[in-house]
């Protein structure tokens, strides 16, 4: 069977970001789909059903982030934001809202790339109906179903929230989390006020996983926004 | 045309004194001035004598010379012994050209024998022209305030009487070994200690006993009124009059005392108020340091108010009590004396049925508020009486207190430029700095991209994708330029709240680090964070912004390959963080403005971004309250040391 071509929906009113996307997507064999406004965007999602949606936060007509939630209250068609740079609030509200990750302008094709290969894994998962329970990056394995985790073939104990936030990080391989979504699905905490809790979590995780926790690898920070945990082989 | 000038420069200086008829002098002398366009002066010359006189005269003195201010004069008070000398010196001073005076109404004996001050001032007058305005009393106005029963001083007496006993008992110790004058000399001791010390009633009265009991007690016969020698009533009347005059004398040595004293008081009021305004700032307070003082000096319950936008007043400050009833009304009052600029409200002309004076507190271009004084007992004669200027130097406290009000006022108007003045340089070198640092990237876009498009074919494969990886770097350069502007200005403008969190300083170096993985890549990194670091407050997004130019400055100024550190320690409230590098190091005459170039936005633009870079790097250090300082590491290279406090007094 021949790779499916992925339909990936541009929604941006600057002619020339358009541009460099519609280059950079068809020639990594993506299909583009192009929205200049909020309103054409959820029409478009609606008509064509394209698989992913890369989404300006900046829309002349509707606002992002109620582009996201009108869309999100009938699809989980992946979305990927796309914000200005220094509005880190308008990317964790654009998450928190529902979009999968985000890509701060300006962005380079590498990273426009990484974050397609992260959302068409998750796609390829979920339409195979399948979840991988064993995880294998570099020197660290970690398998969910059995609850163990080896580095460099040493098994690692973790405690069972370290263990329950590296499962929820894993689940979302690749994906930025923020901090409310992480303290939400390992503490049940509604509020951000309990970041420090987190803070220390991923710390001690850090040192008990990463060969040099100042430069991590597997467990990355995304200053002023949340975590993603980066396992590629 | 002479007479014209003349006429400009004709001065009127009216005499102003306690008699009934003072009134009359001065509203005519008011319409002359008015006639002539002059100027004029009302002069008060207080001399000893004036001490003495009656609280109620000594009032009304006061009254008219306010009266005259109402009116429009330039109202004066002189002291000294001679009024016509006194008068005269004042108006060649100020060059009066004519002086009027009223007719004295004493009996014309005392004028024969004690001189009259309007003789006086004819003669002395030389060539100012001199006026004697005839004034019969006109029934006496009603007036309104300080007219108060004078209080007898029994204990003056008693005291006095006591010295004359204290006197007789000594005489009676020295009979036995003085000759009599000597006697003599203890009674007038006695009647000087005694006019010094309790004035000059009783002092009269111990000449007269003293005489009495030397008669009857010492001169022969002994115990007799009457004398064996005719030369004792030459002795008896001499000493009578040595006793009067020391009397006389002493007791003006008394009030001279007393005005001095108060006048001394009055200094010492005035400077200690004036001295408390300097070193107060805000209108509130200096409000409140007004209404302090002048409650202490006057004894009374004092508050400043303040006009609003409603044509009404407000209390700003003092005590809101000085209004116990018809708050409406004495508001009112107060608004009247605010726009009138004069004195309202009790013991003066206009409303003198309240129970609060109204005091204007002008400034040089208008009045400022009023100061709103409630005697505690207006009956008390302690409040106005004694000390006759009170009412004058109450307003010269409230110009003193206007002064500082406006003073205040204007300081603020030129910090307020001042700010102005700084935001505009500040934007101005924002602007050029920001100008040049813009244009160098993007000349190198334009022109790599324009080589592209024109000269493809020429440029060989080499050189094309040269031209390619200049333009990414050179937009890169750009980009991390706006973030750099966008940071700088959210945090100089103040609309930048800083989201401090408690985080590990490892989490934020890790992200800058991750950021920069490909530059780093060929770049031995030394990380030294020791684990007994504490969690560090900081907003995590600014600081990764502190690594970051902290370590692309590095990358860009030192030879590739050479070795980068990072490392941190605490040190008691604060965690110091370092960031080091093997390269060139800084000029050690740069050491301390690296930080500044960016603000100067004078010197050595050339440097492109370094100066941007370390000015945001102190911006948000500073933000968080740490400082950062630049410095040469002894084995070679350049090093940027910075800190964080560990508790943050005020948590943004």
């Amino acid at each position: 069977m021949a790779d499916p071509v992925w339909v990936v929906l541009v929604v941006e009113d600057e002619v020339p970001i358009r541009r460099f996307l519609k280059a950079a997507l068809e020639a990594q064999g993506f299909k583009m789909l192009e929205a200049a406004t909020g309103a054409q965007a959820i029409a478009m999602t609606a008509s064509h059903n394209p698989d992913i949606i890369l989404l300006d936060l900046g829309l002349p007509d509707i606002d992002g982030l109620e582009v996201i939630k009108r869309i999100r209250e009938w699809s989980h068609i992946p979305i990927i934001v796309i914000s200005a740079r220094g509005k880190d609030t308008e990317k964790v509200d654009g998450l928190d809202a529902g979009a999968d990750d985000y890509l701060a302008k300006p962005f380079s094709v590498e990273e426009l790339a990484a974050r397609l290969r992260v959302a068409i894994r998750h796609l390829s998962q979920s339409r195979v109906g399948k979840d991988e329970s064993v995880f294998q990056a570099g020197e660290l394995k970690i398998d969910l179903a059995r609850r163990m985790v080896w580095v460099s073939g040493q098994e690692i104990h973790l405690t069972p929230i370290e263990f329950k936030l590296l499962a929820v990080l894993v689940r979302h391989n690749g994906k930025v989390l923020t901090h409310r979504q992480l303290l939400k699905e390992v503490w049940g905490l509604a509020s951000e006020e309990q970041a420090h809790y987190l803070r220390n979590y991923i710390h001690t995780l850090r040192h008990k996983l990463e060969a040099d926790p100042a430069r991590p690898v597997y467990l990355r920070t995304e200053p002023g926004v949340g975590y993603r945990l980066n396992l590629t082989e | 045309m002479a007479d014209i000038l003349r006429l400009a420069g004709e001065r009127l200086l009216v005499c102003v004194g306690p008699s009934p008829t003072s009134d009359k002098l001065i509203r005519a002398v008011k319409e002359m001035a008015a006639s002539l366009e002059a100027e004029w002066f009302a002069v008060y010359v207080e001399d000893p004598r004036m001490l003495r006189l009656p609280e109620a005269e000594r009032n009304r003195a006061i009254y008219n010379l306010r009266l005259a201010e109402q009116l429009g004069a330039t109202a004066i008070t002189l002291r000294g012994r001679s009024i016509a000398a006194e008068i005269v010196n004042f108006a060649r001073q100020r060059q009066v050209t004519r002086i009027v005076a009223g007719k004295p109404l004493r009996p014309r004996w005392k004028g024969i024998l004690f001189g009259s001050p309007v003789d006086d001032l004819l003669r002395l007058s030389g060539d100012i022209e001199v006026r004697v305005i005839t004034g019969k009393p006109e029934a006496p106005k009603v007036t309104p305030i300080l007219i108060h029963p004078k209080r007898i001083r029994w204990p003056s007496y008693e005291l006095g009487f006591g010295y004359f006993l204290l006197a007789t008992g000594l005489a009676f110790l020295m009979y036995p070994y003085f000759d009599l004058p000597n006697l003599i000399m203890v009674y007038l001791l006695a009647v000087m200690v005694t006019a010094v010390h309790c004035g000059r009633g009783p002092a009269i009265l111990n000449s007269f006993l003293s005489v009495l009991a030397f008669d009857f007690c010492f001169v022969p016969p002994r115990w007799s009124l009457t004398v064996e020698e005719a030369k004792y009533i030459v002795t008896f009347a001499v000493m009578f009059l040595v006793a009067l005059v020391i009397s006389h004398l002493a007791s003006v040595i008394r009030r001279q005392a007393e005005a001095a004293r108060l006048q001394e008081r009055q200094t010492a009021a005035m400077h200690a108020l004036s001295q408390q305004l300097a070193a107060t700032r805000g209108v509130e307070k200096i409000l409140q340091a007004a209404v302090q003082h002048v409650s202490e000096i006057f004894e009374c319950q004092v508050a400043a108010l303040l006009p609003d936008d409603k044509g009404g007043m407000y209390v700003a400050a003092g005590d809101p009590g000085v209004f116990q009833r018809d708050i409406i009304k004495e508001l009112s009052v107060a608004r009247g004396a605010y726009d009138a600029g004069q004195m309202a409200g009790w013991g003066t002309q206009t409303m003198p049925t309240s129970p609060i004076l109204y005091v204007p507190l002008p400034a040089a271009k208008a009045i400022i508020g009023v100061l709103a004084l409630r005697p505690k007992d207006p009956e008390s004669e302690q409040w106005l009486l004694p000390e006759q200027l009170r009412l004058r130097f109450l307003e010269s406290l409230a110009k003193q207190v206007a002064m500082a009000l406006e003073v205040e006022r204007l300081e603020k108007t030129a910090l307020e430029t001042q700010v102005a003045m700084e935001t505009e340089r500040l934007r101005t070198s924002l602007l050029s700095s920001v100008t040049h640092d813009l244009q160098t990237p993007l000349a190198a876009i334009m022109g790599s991209a324009s080589s592209l498009l024109d000269l493809r074919s020429q440029l060989g494969a080499g050189l094309a994708q040269e031209m390619l990886a200049n333009i990414y770097d050179e937009a890169e350069r750009l980009s991390r330029l706006v973030n750099n502007l966008l940071n700088i200005t959210k945090l100089e403008s103040g609309s930048l709240k800083l989201r401090k969190e408690l985080q590990p300083l490892e989490e934020v170096v890790g992200a800058a680090l991750n950021r920069l993985e490909k530059k780093l890549a060929d770049r031995p990194l030394t990380i030294s964070l020791p684990p007994e670091l504490p969690m560090v407050p900081l907003d995590g997004a600014l600081a990764e912004h502190i690594f970051l130019n902290l370590l692309e400055n590095s990358l860009k100024y030192t030879p590739a390959g050479s070795a980068l550190a990072i490392a941190a320690l605490l040190k008691g409230e604060e965690v110091e963080v370092e960031v080091a590098d093997c390269g060139p190091g800084f000029p050690p005459e740069d050491l301390d403005k690296i930080f500044d170039m960016f603000y100067r936005g004078t010197k050595d633009l050339e440097q492109k971004g370094y100066g941007l870079g370390l000015s945001i790097c102190r911006a948000i250090v500073e933000a968080h309250g740490g400082r950062i300082w630049a410095l040469n590491r002894p084995e070679g290279g350049a090093a940027i040391r910075f800190t964080f406090p560990l508790k943050v007094p005020d948590q943004q």
